[in-house]
């Protein structure tokens, strides 16, 4: 796959996952490689890039045990980009589904 | 340990331009995934490898990051210098000990100078690519014009490629290193071999470059039985062939359980394309191969057949206007050693490499 093209999706999945709970890095990165293969000099430099756009809050949380840990949030501007970024992905996926002949409902 | 590999990242990351800030949350967000996977129990050694050496993972992490350039001292003064030192080095070579010639060599100093001085200032790690092809020019003609070595003097011309996929190792798997080297290996290995009388034989040197291509497949039983298969081909040709009089020509039979797993056995993570039109490519160029081998006892020559692989390539995937400019270099080569074999002048048919880049710049202008 277009190496463009995948941190596009990642960063997308990124954001779908910030959304659902604030998360340090790490463990971001370990939710998503259940499903996509990333690692972390993918993630990291697309957290810090979506932080830097306004699209991430970050705070400290500190542990019990080891140094505090970053953790990421959601901005509104984060939520409204997600919301777009959904939008196009579907209409995407429904234009490729039309080629292929078939309905992305379909398994 | 972790120390270091965080000193390290930082001192890779002072020759970007960027904010302290953001050097320094690049630095807290790989301490926190060191802390992270060390929590999880793993080694120093292991954390590293998982993380990635800094020199491999810089490119990723500075993307859109502009070099900080420090220029060298003097380096203008330098630069504007070279062609009048170049000049009068050349003038006192000619004048005073008549060597006009190679002495006009001494210019390439000018375009090395410029090169230095101005990679020298990103710290690029393609400096010795970029200075290869006058340093290997120089050698080949000093062989050429002293020693009569044109040939196989013209292979340090493969110190550019070879230098090229070096200076990228850090970005590399060690064994696609090996693999991208492999053909260059292989092809200064066999002409060595061929020097020696054994253009025969030797060919299977070639064997390599497949051979190393097989590690990268997936199912480990299925890798070692294609790599076995691959000894037992070089060892029975090699031992019918030298000990059967006459037995070349039937020896290479050995290598047909290769050949089919190879044909058949379809799983591989490298690959350009898995479409029937390769395969079809393939066998064809193996069989001119063979065919050109046994009637004609071309054997010199007749790997070129094997170039139609990526040739085939180029011309199927690369569009029509960067077409003939990655095409060039196959044009090249096969003139270059048919030329150079069948009427032994390697010393004139390396200028042919020069229609490499002319093409590159009439295409480009």
């Amino acid at each position: 796959m277009n190496s463009q093209f995948k941190r596009g999706i990642i960063e997308m999945c990124v954001l779908k996952m910030i959304s659902r709970e604030d998360m340090y890095g790490f463990q971001l990165i370990e939710s998503i490689s259940q499903e996509i293969e990333v690692n972390e000099n993918t993630v990291y430099p697309i957290l810090r890039r979506l932080t830097k756009q306004g699209l991430f809050d970050t705070y400290k949380k500190s542990m019990s045990i080891g140094a505090p840990r970053k953790y990421y949030s959601l901005t509104s501007e984060g939520k409204e980009k997600l919301v777009e970024y959904e939008t196009e992905w579907r209409n995407f996926l429904d234009g490729v589904y039309k080629i292929l002949g078939g309905s992305n409902n379909e398994g | 340990m972790k120390g270091k590999y965080l000193e390290d990242l930082k001192n890779l990351l002072d020759d970007y331009q960027m904010d302290e800030s953001e050097r320094l949350d690049i630095i807290n967000d790989y301490s926190e995934m060191y802390d992270s996977w060390g929590d999880k129990g793993f080694m120093d050694d292991e954390i590293s490898k998982k993380l990635g050496h800094p020199r491999s993972i810089i490119r990723e992490l500075t993307e859109g990051y502009r070099k900080v350039e420090r220029p060298l001292p003097g380096s203008e003064k330098v630069i504007s210098l070279s062609p009048f030192v170049a000049t009068i080095a050349f003038l006192i070579l000619g004048f005073g000990l008549d060597l006009w010639h190679p002495g006009w060599m001494v210019f390439l100093l000018i375009p090395v100078t410029a090169i230095i001085m101005g990679m020298g200032k990103t710290k690029n790690e393609h400096l010795t690519t970029a200075l290869s092809p006058f340093v290997a020019t120089t050698i080949f003609l000093l062989l050429g014009f002293l020693y009569d070595l044109w040939h196989p003097g013209w292979m340090v011309f493969l110190l550019t490629p070879v230098l090229g996929i070096w200076n990228s190792r850090y970005t590399m798997k060690k064994v696609d290193l090996l693999t991208a080297l492999s053909p260059f290996i292989a092809g200064i290995g066999y002409v060595v071999l061929g020097m020696y009388g054994y253009w025969v034989e030797g060919w299977v040197i070639f064997m390599l470059i497949p051979m190393l291509g097989i590690l990268h497949h997936k199912n480990k039983a299925m890798m070692l039985f294609w790599e076995l298969l691959g000894i037992l081909g070089i060892v029975g040709y090699l031992y019918i062939g030298s000990t059967y009089a006459d037995s070349w020509q039937y020896a290479w039979l050995t290598f047909v359980p290769f050949i089919v797993l190879s044909f058949f056995n379809g799983d591989w993570e490298i690959t350009v394309d898995r479409n029937n039109d390769y395969r079809l490519v393939i066998a064809l160029s193996i069989a001119a191969f063979l065919l050109t081998g046994f009637f004609l006892d071309a054997w010199a020559v007749c790997w070129l057949f094997f170039l139609s692989i990526p040739v085939y390539s180029i011309i199927k995937e690369v569009g029509p206007k960067e077409r003939i400019v990655a095409l060039t270099p196959f044009i090249a080569t096969i003139i270059f050693m048919l030329v150079g074999y069948y009427f032994d002048l390697w010393h004139l048919a390396w200028i042919i490499f020069i229609i490499i880049p002319m093409t590159a710049v009439v295409k480009h202008t």
